[in-house]
């Protein structure tokens, strides 16, 4: 009994998602349509995700950003990322990303993370 | 099954993605139609058994083209938007070619049944418009109350925090300084309410919105090449298992375990969840048990859906070379709407009349393609033998759809937009009257989307 409560404990720590609740792989569902996050693959109608951490937003080539995106100043992190997805429209006003936040309070930092690990460092 | 040690040894070497939900579970979809085919992708892609069931014999839904008439006209959704990234992503990834449509050959009015090229709208005699409004195009009325669209730049439409806007389109126009004669016209061919007293501001301001955002974007729109439908055929193709067709739903059972789904044929499916996607008309033909929450009730009987009429002709000949008449029509008479474009590579046009809301009355019953024709050979004499009317829609008169889509009266969004989509324990509510940031063809796959989600967190 002890080991399966052990077990449970380790999954989900690995996972860090509990049951209800989505992984942050699972949560990019929400974005895969327009976003790629694979290294090279060409954008969508949104630009590839890959190695966006601490890149200032709106720089990507071969992408059309909106003028208020590009005028926005951001640079993303997880602070950033965070509020573009749960208030794309209260972050920058008359940006082109037609979105809303399908994902519970807790999926949102994980989403993130996932989001964010995909760098050309991590995956060295 | 992966024994303890294999499981602690995945979970310390972090490569056990998700053990919670890897284990297939079985998931019903109700509905073909681009949310139900969205939904099924998505979980089918998560490992999960879907079945999804279709009333019709056809996947597609509100994507109806007309593959008996030739240019196959499209009678339902028909433009995919520049930002249309679910819609885009799906043709890509299935092959789907796209194209930019051949432009509508250039239109005119005709008010009260006088006809004026564009070009004299502002000075002629039937323009009924005054002060500022006169040199406005009938189809762009609402332009000046678009200009500052407070919906365009700030919270979602659906968010609640547009109440003030939630009032009768004629209310917010008319201390505007639309005249009677200017509310009128917005009436004639208004795609969002059956009346216009009857649609709620906000629902306008809303499509505003989108629409200014997709056209900033500077990019066409685009359709599909060989009929949209081809685009949830495709969708259809790509699942594990086939959608099954002929297959009307109405009951919905929930148990302790599952959900059970009762065909019109007496036929009955199984599993752990349901996706529901079908469009409020038809939800009321469907017996839950238990009942659905009273709130939920509420809505479903309050939601109209609106109506279009379509009739498709083909034009052999141009008849309106002649006279020198434009060939498109926007008129504030029964036949609303007409639009025309050439097919490729020929002499022939698929021609669109496009009627809405409460003038579809007009074309109900089984006289209702003699009257149009009746009716727009009347208005265009020159077409006698060189059109043909091939073919008519009438989506309200669908018994599995009910109208074209959702329609908000005033008030309705704060009151119904969350109630009709209240999940259930295992039951889930998906569709265009769904879905939040997007309309048309991108908010059916936005909704489907949402849904898969919630159906992956209660089967985690």
């Amino acid at each position: 009994m002890k080991a399966r409560r052990f077990l449970g404990a380790l999954l989900l720590a690995a996972v860090g998602a509990q049951a209800g609740e989505l992984d942050g792989e699972q949560a990019f569902a929400a974005c895969a349509a327009c976003h790629s996050l694979a290294p090279g693959a060409p954008h969508k109608v949104g630009p590839n995700l890959y190695g966006v951490a601490g890149r200032r937003a709106a720089t990507q080539p071969g992408y059309r950003y909106s003028p208020a995106l590009e005028a926005s100043g951001l640079t993303w992190n997880r602070g950033t990322l965070t509020t573009w997805i749960v208030a794309t429209e209260a972050l920058v006003p008359g940006n082109w990303m037609l979105f809303h936040s399908p994902l519970a309070p807790a999926e949102v930092p994980r989403l993130v993370d996932y989001i964010l690990s995909r760098q050309p460092e991590a995956d060295g | 099954m992966l024994n303890r040690r294999q499981l602690l040894a995945a979970a310390a070497a972090g490569a056990l993605a998700r053990p919670l939900a890897a284990a297939p579970r079985e998931v019903l979809v109700l509905g073909a139609g681009l949310a139900g085919l969205a939904a099924a992708s998505l979980l089918a892609a998560q490992g999960h058994r879907v079945t999804v069931l279709e009333g019709r014999r056809r996947v597609g839904g509100r994507v109806l083209t007309l593959d008996a008439v030739p240019g196959h006209p499209e009678a339902g959704a028909n433009v995919i938007g520049p930002n249309y990234g679910r819609v885009l992503d799906a043709a890509t990834r299935l092959r789907v070619p796209l194209r930019v449509p051949p432009a509508n050959l250039d239109s005119g009015y005709a008010i009260d049944g006088h006809k004026i090229p564009a070009d004299a709208w502002a000075d002629s005699p039937f323009n009924p418009l005054a002060g500022r409004l006169r040199a406005v195009p009938p189809a762009r009325l609402l332009g000046p109350v678009l200009r500052d669209n407070p919906v365009a730049a700030g919270p979602d439409w659906c968010s609640g925090a547009h109440d003030a806007l939630e009032v009768a389109a004629t209310d917010y126009l008319g201390q505007r300084g639309y005249d009677a004669a200017a509310l009128a016209l917005v009436d004639a061919n208004n795609s969002y309410g059956n009346r216009l007293a009857d649609t709620s501001m906000l629902s306008l301001l809303r499509v505003g919105a989108n629409f200014g955002r997709a056209v900033a974007m500077g990019q066409p729109v685009r359709e599909v090449a060989a009929g949209n439908m081809r685009l949830p055929e495709a969708l259809a193709a790509s699942l594990p298992v086939p959608p099954v067709l002929g297959a009307r739903a109405v009951a919905v059972r929930g148990r302790r375990d599952g959900v059970e789904v009762t065909l019109a044929d007496g036929r009955h499916f199984s599993a752990e969840a349901l996706v529901c996607t079908l469009p409020v008309p038809a939800l009321r033909g469907l017996r839950f048990e238990p009942a659905l929450p009273a709130a939920q009730r509420e809505a479903l009987v309050a939601i109209a859906y609106h109506k279009v009429v379509q009739g498709h002709f083909l034009v052999r000949e141009p008849y309106w070379a002649d006279s020198g008449e434009p060939a498109g029509w926007w008129t504030n008479g029964p036949l609303g709407r007409l639009f025309v474009r050439p097919l490729p590579g020929g002499e022939r046009y698929n021609l669109t009349v496009w009627v809405n809301g409460d003038s579809c009355d007009r074309y109900r019953g089984p006289e209702a393609a003699e009257l149009l024709a009746d009716d727009f050979f009347r208005f265009n004499p020159a077409a006698r033998g060189r059109a043909e009317l091939r073919q008519v829609v009438r989506w309200a008169e669908e018994p599995l759809t009910g109208g074209s889509w959702a329609l908000w009266g005033p008030g309705q969004v704060g009151r119904y937009f969350e109630a009709l989509q209240l999940p259930g324990d295992r039951l889930f509510f998906a569709g265009e009257h769904t879905a939040r940031a997007n309309p048309g063809m991108e908010g059916a796959m936005e909704s489907g989307e949402r849904a898969a989600l919630e159906v992956m967190r209660r089967l985690a």
